[in-house]
């Protein structure tokens, strides 16, 4: 049953821990999906700014350029040359690294005093810009390369123009005003600091066209002999969300749109396209490399966990600490149910004798006196008799009950001689077996003798599984007691007992539950149900506080076998100890004063007790002194004449002066008995602790209530002899 | 044929023979496993005229084939040479900004006058345990002298060009200056009166749109031929200890008459905006009389009757030795395969050849191909007149204090008319200097 529980708990633990990783993996997931969605917005919002950003310093350009031409216009030059000097100090003046007129005719006059005759190279190029503003173009922004090689020159700009109308010098017409702007210029507006860590950019602006031409890279085309494409530097990487193809339509229908890439090097991004507004055929492009997103969700997520974790940590000690108080709650009813069923239990068990007992008392007091019934009568009180000891070793078993589970019982250690305790076993139970006509065998093997151990709680175990034996075996059956040793090791040895009977036999639901308290199992092959449903359940707590094992194994119509095995340290010798079996028999041993009757002095409260007992004793040939309470006891005994009482019986709960009390003062008296007097407790109290307080007031022996009056005749012929009471004790 | 021996004779006068160098280097780990190894070979794109093979018409060509053929017979490792070109003017770029980083040069090939630079920076290898003993000897021994620095040699000498000006014949005839035509493609010097008397009547007679001269002052490309015009009168540019000496009578003088051309109309109108590149283009589109020239403007090489050449005023030339670098960049195998390939280049006659059609720096390949280099009898006969414009000197090039990224500014405020010549020599002595020393604090060199 606890491995089953055990087994699911784990399995609740490993479902609650499945539960929590799904959680988290949904969880991160979403919150990637978020963070993701948050950057994309981010980035979004970044773009744009950075889009308008050059819209507007596109729209500056051309507005400066326009002014320039307003300029030019009113300084009505004459000659080329003293419009391009114009140029050249309006240039050198201006965010522009050129000023060129395109004439109608192609030719470009700058403000370096060269002229670009379309129809002729120069350094081996041919520059000719009439194209960009052959469909009526009024402004234009283009990305535009000018490649020298002969000269060793290479020069990215971005071109701004301007249409002129009406603006002539020296006769020649010009069609447009043009500015080249180093591509270094309007990089400026868009640079990405929003992803620097430790000085580091992990993303980039880019504005390209709709063929992937670089307008205004990351930087400038640095080496002259590679390729500066976008979908060449796209070919490259080694994944892609987008084909080539897609992405050109994307651009062709001027959609914003987003995708994932993975670059040659392996470093993953996410690239960002916006178009620019009105007549500007380019793409703002702004790559962000993936790491920038993951460590941001990272950070949430680690908070995020820790967060859970420490809600866990609270959540599951606030569990803990539920479960604990319902742990106790459960434990708090089952000890209240647990009590609750003992009571019934015990009702029903002390209600059915003392029920015995009433109607065994009504019927001897309707009937005694009636000639011819004596018989009948003594009958009833044997009843009686048996139904009150029945009562009493109730009480005796629920007492033992009690303290086993409360712990409180106190093994004793002493030198056992495991042939002796067999043979009082079966001493003691030979006659109640073999009147019943049941064989009663004992096999021992016993190559260690002497064991330690607590003789008297061994005894009680194996009293009651042979004494169940006999009960539940019928006549002409055999109940075999055999008892072995298995050596351990050089010091220890397990006795096992083995009980098997050829009797009715349990039921395996029964065999199940034989251990529990008042489990008994109703079986009408069997003359005797009579017990209190105790002693299996007191033996099993009593081998394991001693270590050991107690197992059955029963069939139906068969037989029982219980097996008790009893680890033990084995004893240095064994003579020493064989005499203290039996040490009620001193008694005999002792007998009382002669020449006078053995006077008592009983100090009891209970005015019932105290006639029963005066008139047990008296008739025994006791002189018996009664005391009402210890204070009177201590007063007639201070009254009495030394040596004047053998005995007193001191009952310890008593009023005025309690049994202990009393006995210290009696002891403390100044007169030559006052030590050597011998006390008895008298007690319904019969725990260890009692009978510790009763010795530590100076008492001598004890004896339980109900009283024993073979036990109490014997103690007391035994005390009445002593002189030394200290000398005879027998706790 | 003996009059080419007697030319290539004059040209070997400071030649000898070196013996005992770097002969017999290996290269090591043949053998080990192959790994796979870019090598990154960088150049400024650059016009070639290559004799021996008219298909390569620039350095990429030139580099991509020879590079093609050395990782085809290389067997120690699977080598790719990566040639990246890059613009004169993306320089730092393309080369010091990139130190430290992936795309690092392993090798280099340019002119000196940026590399020299480069070998204080403690990144570039000495070569001599690559350079064979029949390599060393087939080098003229006055391009292994400016090679090396500390008696190391950094830089392996491939090709040089002559600097002096050409200028256009019609129009100093439609001028009137016939008297100072040359004759054929030979190197004339003319004195500063000469000089003056010529800008001056060019600027009076040629059309309103045709300029005299190039001048520039905008950035720094050009600039080594600016500082040609200060020696004009007599200025050796710098002092015994190596420093610029700016503030010399004659250093200033020649400021005086540099700063005076743009008044009397030597150059176009505000020479301090434009840049080398404008007058290239001003001088290919006829609208420029006089201009730089080194042999490599093959353009003109088929109509080289209609122009002059002459030296710088005050009969200075200048030379441009082409060459190559390795860089070392952290890994001893690169630096083992760029010696490698400069090995191969060097001791294969048909990469070696690629360098006449300007003046080769291989005896073997000059001798050979003497009589097919243009010029190549002119340019000899005016090696007297090469000065050495760089003086080895620390810091030239590359970093925001560099001698080149100081000196135009104030030549552009001279030509502007913002400072005095004596103001600019100040300045410039002043701004040249502390390069100078920033240089040499910070010269390490490669061990």
């Amino acid at each position: 049953m606890k491995s089953n529980s055990k087994g699911f708990f784990v399995l609740k633990i490993v479902a609650g821990l499945l539960i929590i990783s799904i959680t988290m993996a949904v969880y991160i997931s979403q919150l990637n999906q978020m963070v993701t969605h948050n950057m994309l917005n981010t980035i979004s919002e970044l773009a744009h700014h950075d889009k308008r950003s050059i819209e507007a310093f596109i729209e500056t350009s051309w507005d400066e350029l326009e002014g320039m031409a307003q300029r030019f216009a009113t300084y009505r030059c004459e000659t080329i040359l003293e419009m391009e000097t114009r140029m050249n100090l309006e240039c050198a003046t201006s965010d522009f690294s050129h000023i060129y007129l395109l004439a109608e005719d192609g030719k470009i006059y700058t403000d370096k005093y060269v002229v670009y005759d379309p129809a002729q190279d120069t350094l081996d190029r041919q520059v000719d810009l009439r194209p960009y503003f052959s469909n009526g173009e009024d402004r234009v922004v283009t990305r535009w390369d000018d490649k020298a090689e002969a000269a060793g020159m290479s020069r990215e700009y971005v071109l701004y123009g301007v249409r002129l109308e009406d603006f002539e010098v020296d006769g020649i017409k010009m069609r447009a005003l043009i500015g080249l702007s180093d591509t270094n210029t309007i990089q400026r507006h868009i640079v990405l600091d929003s992803f620097l860590k430790d000085g580091v950019r992990r993303g980039y602006c880019a504005v390209v066209s709709t063929s992937g031409e670089y307008v205004i890279g990351i930087q400038k085309t640095l080496y002259l002999n590679e390729v500066n494409n976008f979908y060449h530097v796209l070919s490259a990487g080694t994944y892609a969300e987008l084909t080539n193809e897609q992405i050109a339509q994307k651009l062709e229908n001027s959609e914003t749109f987003s995708f994932h890439y993975t670059d040659v090097d392996g470093v993953g991004k996410l690239l960002y396209f916006t178009p620019f507004d009105g007549n500007i055929d380019w793409y703002f492009m702004m790559v962000v490399e993936s790491r920038a997103f993951t460590e941001r969700s990272q950070a949430f997520a680690i908070l995020s966990v820790a967060m859970l974790v420490i809600v866990m940590l609270v959540a599951t000690l606030l569990l803990l600490a539920l479960t604990a108080s319902h742990y106790k709650t459960v434990q708090a009813v089952a000890r209240a149910k647990s009590q609750s069923e003992f009571l019934s239990n015990m009702s029903h068990e002390i209600r059915t004798p003392l029920n015995g007992l009433i109607g065994l008392n009504h019927l001897m007091m309707t009937r005694i006196g009636n000639p011819g019934q004596e018989e009948q009568v003594k009958d009833w009180l044997r009843k009686s008799h048996s139904t009150a000891n029945y009562l009493l070793s109730l009480v005796n078993d629920v007492l033992d009950m009690s303290k086993l589970q409360a712990g409180k019982v106190d093994l004793i250690s002493e030198p056992i001689l495991v042939e002796t305790l067999v043979d009082a076993i079966w001493s003691m139970q030979r006659d109640n077996i073999e009147s019943r006509e049941v064989q009663f065998v004992v096999e021992q093997e016993i190559p260690v003798p002497c064991v330690m151990g607590d003789s008297t709680r061994i005894k009680q175990v194996l009293m009651n599984i042979v004494g169940n034996a006999a009960k539940f075996t019928s006549k002409g059956g055999c109940i075999t007691l055999s008892v072995s040793q298995e050596k351990t090791d050089e010091t220890h040895v397990t006795t096992i007992y083995r009980c098997q009977d050829t009797g009715v036999g349990m039921s395996k639901e029964f065999v199940e539950r034989i251990f529990d308290a008042f489990s008994q199992e109703r079986n009408k092959n069997s003359d005797s149900v009579k017990g209190t449903g105790l002693g299996m359940a007191i033996s099993k707590l009593l081998v394991d506080a001693m270590g050991g094992e107690i197992r059955v194994e029963s069939e139906l119509n068969v037989g029982t076998v219980f097996t008790v095995s009893l680890p033990a340290e084995i004893a240095d010798a064994e003579s020493e100890y064989a005499d203290q079996c039996f040490p009620q028999m001193l008694a005999e041993d002792h007998p009382a004063h002669p020449g006078r009757p053995v006077k008592v002095l009983m100090a009891e409260d209970n005015e019932l007790n105290a006639e029963i007992l005066m008139d047990i004793l008296t008739d025994e040939g006791f002189e018996v002194v009664h005391a009402e309470n210890g204070q009177e006891a201590v007063r007639r005994f201070a009254e009495s004449s030394p040596g004047e009482f053998d005995i007193i019986l001191m009952d310890m709960q008593m009023p005025v002066l309690d049994g202990c009390s009393a006995a210290m003062e009696i002891r403390s008296l100044n007169r030559p008995d006052a030590k050597t007097v011998v006390i008895f407790a008298c007690t319904a109290n019969t725990f260890k602790e009692d009978r510790d307080r009763a010795v530590e007031s100076g008492m001598n022996d004890f004896l339980a209530k109900p009283i024993d009056v073979n036990v109490l005749l014997n103690k007391l012929s035994a005390g009445g002899a002593s002189t030394s009471p200290n000398t005879s004790t027998k706790f | 044929m003996k009059r080419l021996q007697r030319i290539i004779g004059l040209f070997l006068v400071a030649a000898c023979l070196l013996s005992g160098c770097g002969a017999g280097v290996q290269p090591e780990g043949r053998g080990e496993q192959k790994r796979d190894v870019t090598i990154i070979l960088k150049a400024p794109v650059q016009e070639m005229n290559c004799i021996s093979n008219p298909e390569i018409t620039n350095t990429q060509a030139f580099l991509e084939r020879v590079g093609y053929a050395f990782t085809e017979q290389y067997e120690a490792a699977n080598v790719t040479i990566d040639v990246k070109m890059f613009a004169l003017a993306d320089e730092v770029s393309a080369v010091a900004e990139t130190f430290d980083t992936e795309d690092a040069p392993d090798i280099l090939y340019e002119g000196y006058f940026n590399m020299a630079g480069y070998i204080h920076t403690g990144r570039v290898v000495p070569l001599d345990d690559m350079i064979t003993e029949a390599i060393r000897s087939d080098i003229y021994d006055s391009a292994w002298t400016i090679s090396m620095t500390n008696g190391k040699t950094y830089m392996m000498p491939f090709l040089t060009m002559q600097n002096i000006l050409i200028y256009n014949k019609e129009y100093f005839q439609s001028c009137g200056l016939d008297a100072y035509c040359g004759e054929g493609t030979e190197i004339q010097n003319w004195t500063m009166d000469e000089w003056t008397e010529i800008l001056d009547t060019l600027a009076a007679n040629l059309p309103e749109d045709v300029h005299p001269i190039a001048m520039y002052g905008k950035n720094n490309q050009g600039d080594t031929h600016i500082m040609s015009y200060l020696r004009a009168f007599g200025s050796k540019i710098f002092d015994d200890e190596g420093n610029f000496d700016l503030e010399s009578p004659e250093a200033v003088r020649a400021l005086e008459w540099l700063q005076g051309g743009v008044e009397r109309g030597w150059y176009p109108p505000h020479p301090e905006n434009l840049e080398m590149k404008d007058c290239s283009e001003l001088f290919s589109t006829k609208k420029m009389v006089l201009y730089n020239f080194n042999g490599a403007n093959k353009s003109l090489y088929d109509d080289l009757n209609h122009y002059g050449f002459v030296n710088y005023p005050g009969d200075v030339a200048t030379s441009f030795p082409n060459g190559f670098e390795v860089f070392d960049n952290g890994d001893e195998e690169k630096v083992r395969i760029a010696k490698d390939f400069l090995r191969y280049l060097y001791e294969t006659p048909e990469w070696l050849e690629l360098s006449a059609g300007n003046i080769p720096m291989s005896k073997t390949v000059a001798e050979k191909h003497a009589g097919q280099i243009t010029m190549l009898s002119d340019f000899v006969a005016n090696s007297g007149h090469v000065v050495d414009f760089m003086n080895n000197s620390p810091n030239w090039q590359g970093e925001n204090d560099s001698v080149r990224s100081v000196f135009y500014p104030h030549i552009a405020e001279l030509l502007a008319g913002q400072v005095t010549p004596e103001e600019c020599a100040a300045a410039l002595n002043r701004d040249c200097n502390a390069a100078l020393e920033s240089g040499r604090q910070r010269s390490v060199l490669h061990k």
